[in-house]
């Protein structure tokens, strides 16, 4: 006899659900047995309806083998489905193999990620420091090419050879001087002249007379005797000694005498590209 | 200006040097301060401005050698000396001249190229004595 019961349990561990509750499979078992125990099926007991016994059993037969055909249809679909879960359980199976694979790769990723931030905050440390090195290197480059410029602006002045004045401007200005002097002296003598003849000038003490004292100059003697030409000369004489006294060098500053000596000896070394530059430093204007 | 001063005081024109100091003030001060400050400017030039070499201002005193190399005769009178083996003196400069110091080698040492030559007067061309009276030798003027 058909187990139903167990029949279920069967299809229900293949589909994977859980098994029907006693109250439908009671409910299932008395409706089969009622199907069973039909008028149609049941013996007549009457002798004169073997005909009808024989027509119910085999309508019975018939329902046996349409239950027979559902149940191999159930079973056929039972297989369906067990393949069909088998595949999907497969396929589960993979996808979880895939998701696993997934989560160690987004692991390894987030791994290299925290590896790749940590070398990107120590490139990004290293490459601050550089930098800050770089512009503490340029800022002592800035500060000693200040330096080194100011000393080469200083130190130009002492390296040039090369004169601002040529020697006929030099000589053009000589002559201008030697020109003023002389009318500066020629206008002191015309002056002192119509001076003279304007006044009278009482007669020369005897013991004053510059002749009469020894190694007097000749145009100190020629300014003495009143001599216009002799007191011109003198003149020029005087300013001539005034100018060449005050460029020459260090001579009109008492301070800076000694410094005379020490360029007169440089010089006597030989060395004019040091000595002759070097006039610039004492030279006060 | 003291030194122009004390060249009147000379002549006897004045009673003081203060006089002298003030006559040389009203005439030519201005003259004066215009050729200080030229020699001021040759100061800075040769200090300054020339830096190939030493450049100076040539000034003979009364009394030193004429030397026809470096100087010229304000009366031309040649600038060889009058006769051989004499010895001009010069009386004054009247003109300055410029020199520049040249190497002239290991044995030579420093040497002065003359640029300008010093115009001076000569003793003997100043001092003439012709019965007592000292004056120029006007024949050479």
């Amino acid at each position: 006899m058909f187990n139903f019961s167990s029949f279920s349990t069967t299809i229900s561990s293949f589909l994977d659900f859980p098994p029907p509750s006693r109250e439908i499979q009671d409910d299932l078992l008395t409706d089969s047995q009622d199907r069973l125990a039909s008028p149609s099926a049941k013996p007549s007991g009457r002798p004169g309806n073997e005909t009808e016994e024989r027509g119910a059993g085999t309508s019975r037969s018939r329902e046996v083998r349409q239950l027979q055909r559902e149940i191999e249809d159930l079973k056929v679909r039972v297989e369906r489905r067990g393949n069909e879960i088998v595949r999907l359980r497969g396929e589960e199976e993979k996808l979880i193999r895939k998701c696993r694979r997934r989560d160690d790769r987004i692991m390894e990723l987030e791994h290299e990620i925290g590896q790749m931030c940590g070398l990107y905050q120590e490139d990004v440390q290293r490459q601050t420091q550089h930098t800050r090195e770089v512009e503490e290197r340029l800022q002592r480059t800035e500060e000693l090419l200040a330096t080194r410029s100011a000393e080469l602006s200083g130190a130009h002045a002492f390296l040039s050879t090369t004169d601002r004045l040529s020697e006929a401007e030099v000589l053009s200005i000589v002559r201008d001087l030697n020109e003023n002097i002389y009318q500066v002296a020629v206008n002191l003598t015309e002056e002192w002249e119509k001076l003279e003849s304007s006044q009278v000038i009482s007669p020369m003490d005897v013991d004053s007379d510059p002749t009469s004292r020894p190694s007097v100059p000749a145009l100190v003697q020629l300014a003495h005797n009143r001599d216009p030409t002799g007191l011109t000369f003198l003149f020029q004489s005087c300013l001539c000694s005034q100018v060449v006294s005050m460029t020459s060098g260090w001579g009109h500053h008492q301070e800076l005498a000694i410094l005379e000596s020490v360029h007169q000896r440089l010089s006597a070394s030989g060395e004019h590209r040091v000595v002759h530059p070097r006039r610039n430093l004492t030279y006060i204007s | 200006m003291e030194q122009l001063a004390n060249v009147l005081d000379e002549t006897g024109s004045f009673s003081s040097t203060q006089q002298s100091l003030e006559f040389i003030k009203a005439v030519a001060l201005e003259g004066v301060e215009s050729i200080l400050r030229v020699a001021l400017h040759l100061e800075r030039v040769f200090m300054v401005e020339v830096t190939s070499s030493d450049m100076l201002l040539l000034y003979e005193s009364p009394g030193s050698v004429f030397d026809g190399a470096g100087m010229t005769n304000e009366f031309g009178s040649g600038d060889a000396p009058t006769s051989p083996g004499s010895q001009d003196r010069v009386a004054g400069t009247t003109e300055v001249g410029v020199g520049k110091t040249i190497c002239g080698g290991p044995e030579e040492g420093r040497l002065v190229k003359i640029l300008l030559k010093t115009k001076v007067v000569l003793e003997k061309d100043v001092m003439t004595e012709s019965g007592g009276d000292r004056g120029i030798a006007t024949n050479e003027m």
